[in-house]
């Protein structure tokens, strides 16, 4: 219930806010201006926000502040215009319940899915960085937060983070940390609803855009939009926790309508302002949001405004004026924070995107598909064929990745043949999908290059050529990033046929079943984020970057917060950095005092280390992930995911089995990760592997099983001890092996120190020295 | 018309000019480089001599008699071309700039026909000029090799497909066919891309005449089309097929072992980076994008572009109605065939060279020129248009000058490439002072410069004498068993060991890292070190096989006396043992006869040990000069005397009255002590 709140109280508030302006817009040129006002409402109030907590007024009051400005300028508005106003109509109400939908749609996965789905996707760190910063944003002033040294910030490490942040667009951190503390949630728990509110946007501005440049049905637009919204692009921006990106992208194609509505609109110079004026809310609130979108539309807007510009007489005109007062007043408005928006803007076209980073790897692992291992190394077995298969493949791969249906794709473990065949289909459906779009563009175009239809499509296509431009100069990151960007635009224009009314049926078809594809996947999301571990979609989509941290850890805080309200201290023994973040950060907001164990460090572990922080001297909680850690008296916050090892120690389970257990559980060493084989699991120790497990003398392990495959060196000797005793110390026969010990000897002993020995070796084909490849490894009572 | 034929013409002069200057300040002075060039280079030069001996007919023996890999034709027209004008690799690169300038000319008169646009067909040669491949130290205009030409030919072959309104009328068809014919038989693999762009064409015009058997004259033309094509595939085939069938070994060989079973492929992968698929993949888009079309290429296409689009603008006007609508689908379908085609063909192959990807340049320029045809023309706007096109040919003017102002890499490594020369000519010194009319060469080291072919050209070049170097060690870059490569080495006249590391991605520099110690040690041992030569990577230490010259001797035959073995004291110092092997003894000896070796010394004629075996294929002489005084003249003349001969005309075996004892030594060997 409270993120439903969440939800419609915030775009409420954002449809108030944007009618202040986009109720001024030309209704007689342009349909449905109020599908604009959440979106230029969203943007105004990040705007606003940011500015007021730039110059000192703290976040919670900055959103009041807003939200009484707003609510003083809406009763004005709709006592002037008392008379006017009237009630929802048919196509007004097909809106309501379309936004219904996709918001119940959207906040399903959350429901279903719990927090192990919806405390982050598939960028761990990102997400955590947005959301602490948010929270280090509401919890402290912008001046107290640009005073922190790295030794202030022993305190609290990642308020550090978002001292960086705040020069770095925090527009989005800010318009959530404003949210959240009128919703008087803790930041975490409406995180998940505020990624939601971004993406139903999309909706508005996708609606707004198509009844506005197309000629198509208000239903089908609407239609087109809720696709947009629930299908793969957005999602995927969604899941890749680009919260900047998924703010702007929205206010891109508002921005983009007003525009050429402004180029296209033969009335008044009073409506070409108004229009203006949505452009430069628009561009400003990009600008604040995510300055990079601006590298990925600069041009195919400045591409655009010549076009028209070239046409002549008054066209040019407006071209002109659009141009350049609707950038003009965007550049104004960032002017107070130039550092975070233009600056960082250049910063980052000059230093970041220059860099060669392989993120690519994963996030757009999808352009791939799933059965062909396009990156690994042709192996000297490999023959031609190999080459040719991969050929044929790489086509359909992509385009089915780069139209954003990729789950259509076979994986690998579909029969050659199958595969074949489905490919060929695949690739028969996509040329027709995309010579679908070329057609209704092409007759679009010969019927008027200068109508709003022509304007869109030719935005979109030149949109869609950065990609491939960053592509061919090696910037593959960048060139994926650029896509998901153009991406709501190049949907736009693959549903064209749809939309244009020129085409006949059989054209429509394949349309039809892309636009159907992606709210399929819309609709499966819920369903799929149900999976236990939290881990929706399987590889090549970007759902996760590490599953152990999904199937190892828990990110339920919300069932111990009980329990940790009640703590006076806590401390934190988390290996996990991300996690570890994500507990600082909530007991930060339950302000019970912590302190980790671990050494600061401003980057995950992978930044500059700080030092360790000042412990409590008597912390009676303890949040960890290991079995092992919990002194005499204290509350165990356990955030691992292994029962069976829990219930073990608890005494609730009889035996378990050490195999495939996490280093982030008990203290392990000497195992490499655990891999499939034989239908079972198996796992290569180093040739010294070490386990140390509590034992409870009350309840004490009395057996130890050993099963080991029968892949090893010949001849290979094995030495078992537990705690500095041999249990066995020999060579091993060939083949499979099990061995059972009894740990009578050691049923007094606090904890049990399992060590196995062995030589070990490396292959040609694998650079891990292996020692025993072990198959069970099972302590029973 | 004329007036453009004197500007293509006075470009082509230009050019001409310009690259003689380039030629001669920047590639004449050093030797011909990469392994390939210095390979047909080293056939063309062997191929002119011969000629110069022996007469034309040597060229009909090289085209029928000699295996040829993957192509036949090249050598023999670089030996006509230093035939006609007497020197050695301008004349021979002068065939890469011929049909360069054929190209152009073509390509020229192909899109103002089809165009009918004198701006488009400018544009089109400014396009050519952009692409970077003319360029290429690997692939380009000034590499002896069959790549550059096959990126003309097979362009010319596009042009004029595309002039005979594809395949429409069939002397088009015929002329086409021919040049196919000589594409392929300079480059056997053109086969390929030729038959499966017919195939293709073929393909969409069956599917065609179906989807408009009931439009006659349409019809009519596709039937014709086929006909056509089939034709011209055929005069291609009819001319090529026996030339391959010929050298179907030779292929199989080079193509089938080479390319798609053998390692060696994954090792020329590797050497040029690429390693996983998706490298694989994208070797060739990216090699034709950013090694062969280049940037001009990209900023002039984005100029012709942008002139279309400015020429659109305002255009209501739609393309005229054509006798042969067809061809609107056809042209766009044959070229990006021609794209297509041979780069699925190149990728499919995980052998990777930088060098081929050219070959679909001019299919490039000439689908990007008609597509830019294609846009509507305003005529308020036709004047911007046609200047951009102007600009594009300016923009090509502008390459070429610009690239022919650089050095090329290799100035950098002047120094360096001249002491290149000189070691060639010093070897041929070696050569010619041992009288080795076929020495074998054995170098530690995969290598494009020191190598037989690259010494044997520089020499040619130097003083149009060939000597047929060959290679026996450093021949393969698989790898070499230990003893197999001392086997090598111990036959070999001429080692060079160099000091540089031995690692990298071939097989043979990995094996002969683990060796080469005893690769060194044998050579200190049997061998004499001639020269150290320094280069600035490595240094290059030459050993020479110790050898003896027989004097003396009877036409082919070894008199019972007067024969003689002349060889440097200091040779005889370190390798006294001389030994001299020919042919098995003639039965009309009366008996084994004994060998008497004699020096003349300060206390007069000193004999020395010698014997005579007489085996079942061969004899051997061995002669023991262990016991002559280290000081005295440099050159000691060893005499030959036999107790026993045999006079044919006695015997009436023939009329010759010499006193024969065996047939004159085939091998002279100086030995360190006898085996």
């Amino acid at each position: 219930m409270i993120d439903l709140l969440f939800v419609i109280g915030s775009m409420s508030l954002f449809f108030a806010i944007g009618q202040l302006l986009c109720q001024a817009l030309p209704q007689a040129t342009m349909q449905r201006c109020e599908l604009a006002s959440p979106v230029i409402g969203f943007g105004l109030f990040g705007i606003s926000v940011t500015l007021l907590y730039r110059f000192g007024v703290p976040i919670g009051t900055a959103g009041t502040a807003v939200v009484l400005a707003v609510l003083v300028a809406s009763a004005v508005l709709v006592l002037r215009r008392w008379r006017t106003l009237s009630a929802a109509g048919p196509a007004g109400w097909a809106i309501i319940v379309a936004a219904a939908v996709v918001i119940l749609l959207c906040l399903l996965p959350k429901w279903m899915g719990g927090a192990q789905f919806w405390v982050f996707q598939g960028n761990d760190q990102d997400q955590i960085n947005y959301i602490a910063y948010s929270s280090a944003m509401r919890a402290r002033s912008y001046a107290d937060l640009m005073a922190l040294t790295p030794a202030t910030a022993l305190d609290n490490d990642y308020f550090l983070g978002a001292q960086k942040m705040l020069m770095a667009r925090p527009t989005v951190c800010l318009a959530f940390a404003a949210l959240a503390s009128l919703s008087g949630q803790p930041t975490a728990d409406v995180s998940y609803d505020f990624q939601v509110v971004m993406q139903v946007n999309m909706l508005f501005a996708a609606a707004f855009l198509l009844v506005n440049c197309f000629p198509a049905r208000l239903r089908t637009c609407v239609c087109i939009a809720a696709a947009l919204t629930l299908g793969f692009f957005l999602q995927y921006v969604f899941d890749i926790d680009a919260w900047s990106e998924l703010a702007s992208l929205p206010l891109v194609l508002v921005g983009m309508t007003a525009a050429i509505a402004a180029l296209t609109t033969s009335g008044s110079w009073r409506g070409v302002a108004c229009c203006a004026a949505v452009v430069a809310a628009a561009t400003a609130s990009v600008l604040y949001f995510y300055p990079e979108a601006a590298l990925e539309f600069a041009l195919p807007c400045l591409a655009l405004l010549v076009l028209v510009a070239l046409r002549g007489g008054d066209a040019a005109r407006r071209a002109v004026a659009v141009g350049v007062v609707g950038t003009a007043l965007a550049l104004m408005l960032c002017l107070p924070f130039w550092q975070a928006t233009i600056g960082y803007l250049y910063r980052i076209s000059t230093s970041t995107i220059a860099q060669p980073v392989d993120w690519w790897v994963y996030f757009q692992k999808y352009l791939f598909g799933g059965d062909v291992d396009y990156f690994g190394e042709l192996g000297p077995t490999a023959s031609n064929w190999t080459i040719v298969h991969a050929l044929l493949s790489l086509p359909v791969d992509f385009v089915a990745g780069a139209v954003g249906i990729y789950f259509v794709l076979p994986t690998d473990a579909v029969p050659l043949p199958v595969r074949a065949a489905w490919k060929l289909a695949l690739w028969a459906g996509l040329t027709l999908l995309l010579a679908g779009a070329a057609r209704a563009a092409l007759i679009e175009w010969r019927r008027d290059r200068y109508s709003r239809t022509s304007l869109i499509l030719i935005l979109a296509l030149a949109a869609c050529l950065l990609p491939p431009a960053f592509m061919i100069a090696g910037k593959f990151w960048a060139a994926g990033k650029a896509l998901s960007m153009a991406a709501p635009l190049l949907f736009i224009a693959l549903a064209a046929p749809l939309l244009t009314n020129t085409l006949p049926h059989r054209w429509q078809a394949a349309a039809a079943l892309y636009v159907a594809l992606h709210i399929g996947f819309g609709v499966y999301r819920p369903i799929a984020a149900a999976n236990p571990t939290g881990i929706h979609y399987a590889s090549p989509y970007p759902a996760v970057a590490d599953p152990a941290s999904k199937t190892e850890l828990s990110w339920d805080l919300g069932t111990w917060r009980s329990e940790l309200r009640r703590c006076h201290g806590a401390s934190i023994d988390i290996s996990a950095p991300v996690l570890e973040r994500y507990v600082q950060m909530y007991l930060s907001e339950l302000q019970v005092p912590w302190s980790s164990v671990r050494p600061l460090n401003t980057y995950y572990g992978t930044g500059t280390e700080l030092g360790l922080q000042p412990q409590l001297q008597s912390p009676d909680c303890v949040v960890t992930t290991r079995v092992d850690r919990t002194g005499p008296g204290q509350t165990l916050i356990w955030l691992g995911r292994n029962p069976l090892l829990m219930d073990f120690l608890h005494g609730a389970a009889e035996q378990v089995d050490l195999v495939d257990v996490s280093p982030n559980l008990i203290e392990l060493a000497g195992m490499h990760a655990v891999e499939h084989y034989g239908g079972g699991v198996l796992r290569w120790t180093d040739g010294d592997a070490q386990l140390r497990i509590p034992n409870d003398p009350g309840r004490p392990a009395r057996k130890l099983d050993l099963a080991l495959w029968g892949v090893r060196l010949a001849g290979a000797h094995l030495r078992l001890q537990v705690n500095d005793v041999d249990l066995f110390d020999g060579d091993l026969a060939d083949g499979e092996i099990e061995l059972s010990f009894p740990l009578d000897a050691f049923t007094t002993a606090p904890a049990l120190t399992i060590r196995v020995v062995s030589n070990s070796f490396t292959t040609p084909q694998d650079s891990r020295r292996l020692g025993l490849a072990l198959r069970r490894l099972v302590l029973r009572r | 018309v004329t007036a453009d034929r004197r500007y293509i013409v006075a470009l082509i002069a230009f050019e001409a000019v310009l690259l003689h200057g380039y030629y001669v300040q920047e590639l004449a002075w050093h030797h011909p480089e990469n392994s390939d060039q210095a390979g047909i280079l080293f056939e063309s030069y062997q191929l002119e001599s011969l000629v110069r001996l022996n007469g034309l007919r040597e060229l009909l023996i090289d085209l029928w008699g000699r295996h040829h890999l993957n192509g036949l034709l090249l050598p023999v027209e670089g030996a006509l071309a230093g035939l006609l004008f007497g020197a050695a690799r301008l004349p021979r690169l002068g065939i890469n700039f011929a049909a360069f300038a054929a190209l152009q000319i073509v390509i020229f008169s192909t899109v103002l026909r089809l165009t009918l646009r004198r701006d488009l067909a400018y544009a089109a040669v400014g396009l050519l000029l952009c692409e970077y491949t003319l360029w290429l130290g690997t692939g380009g205009l000034f590499d002896f090799r069959i790549d550059f030409l096959a990126y003309c030919l097979y362009g010319i072959w596009l042009c004029v497909a595309l002039q005979s309104g594809i395949f429409l009328h069939r002397r088009g068809a015929i002329g086409c066919g021919l040049i196919g014919a000589l594409l392929v038989l300079n480059r056997f693999i053109a086969v390929i891309y030729i038959l499966g762009v017919l195939s293709g064409l073929l393909a969409v015009c069956l599917v065609g005449l179906i989807a408009m058997r009931r439009v006659p004259a349409a019809a009519l033309r596709l039937r014709s089309r086929m006909l056509n094509i089939v034709f011209s595939a055929g005069v291609t085939v009819g001319i090529c097929a026996p030339f391959l069938f010929r050298n179907l070994n030779s292929i199989f060989g080079y193509y089938v072992v080479g390319h798609l079973l053998g390692d060696e492929r994954f090792f020329r992968a590797k050497e040029q980076g690429v390693n996983t698929i998706i490298e694989h993949l994208t070797y060739y888009p990216r090699s034709v994008l950013f090694s062969h079309l280049g940037p001009w290429f990209v900023v002039a296409a984005i100029v012709l572009a942008i002139g279309a689009a400015i020429g659109s603008l305002h255009s209501a006007r739609r393309r005229e109605p054509t006798a042969d609508p067809e061809s609107l689908l056809l042209e766009p379908l044959l070229l990006l065939g021609a794209i297509v085609g041979p780069t699925l063909v190149l990728t499919a192959d995980i052998s990777k060279s930088p060098a081929v990807g050219g070959i679909v340049g001019v299919p490039v320029v000439l689908l990007l020129v008609l597509l830019v045809a294609r846009v509507p023309l305003s005529p308020v706007r036709a004047a911007a248009a046609s200047a951009c096109s102007l600009l594009v040919l300016a923009l090509g003017v502008a390459h070429i000058f610009a690239q022919a102002s650089h050095h090329r890499p290799e100035f950098k490594q002047r120094a360096d490439l001249e002491r290149l020369v000189d070691l060639s000519l010093w070897l041929m010194q070696v050569a010619q002072d041992n009288a080795w009319r076929k020495p074998l060469l054995s170098v530690d080291m995969i290598s494009s410069s020191l190598a037989a072919a690259p010494i044997a050209a520089t020499i040619f070049e130097r003083t149009g004498q060939f000597i047929n170097f060959r290679l026996a060690l450093g021949n393969d870059m698989m790898g070499v068993e230990r003893a197999k490569a001392l086997d090598m080495i111990s036959k070999s006249d001429i080692v060079i060991l160099t000091s540089n590391p031995k690692p990298g991605i071939y097989p043979f520099n990995r094996a002969i890292a683990a060796y080469w110690g005893d690769l060194k040690a044998w050579s200190d041992q049997n061998l004499i070190l001639s020269k150290v030569q320094r280069f600035d990577e490595l240094d290059a230490t030459i050993y020479v096989r110790p050898n003896a010259r027989v004097r003396g001797i009877s036409g082919d035959w070894l008199l019972h006396t007067g024969a003689w073995v002349g060889v440097p004291r200091s040779t005889l110092r370190k390798f006294p043992i001389v030994e001299l092997t020919g042919a098995a003894l003639p039965g009309a000896l009366p008996r084994l006869p004994a060998v008497a070796a004699t020096v003349d010394s300060a206390g007069g004629q000193q004999s020395i040990p010698a014997t005579l075996r007489s085996l079942t294929d061969r004899y051997v002489i061995e002669i023991d000069a262990s016991g002559l005084p280290t000081d005295g003249p440099e050159l000691v003349r060893i005499d030959l005397a036999f107790d026993a001969f045999f006079v044919p005309k006695q015997l009436g075996i023939n009329l010759d009255e010499r006193e024969l004892v065996m047939m004159a030594p085939a091998q002279v060997r100086v030995m360190r002590a006898v085996r």
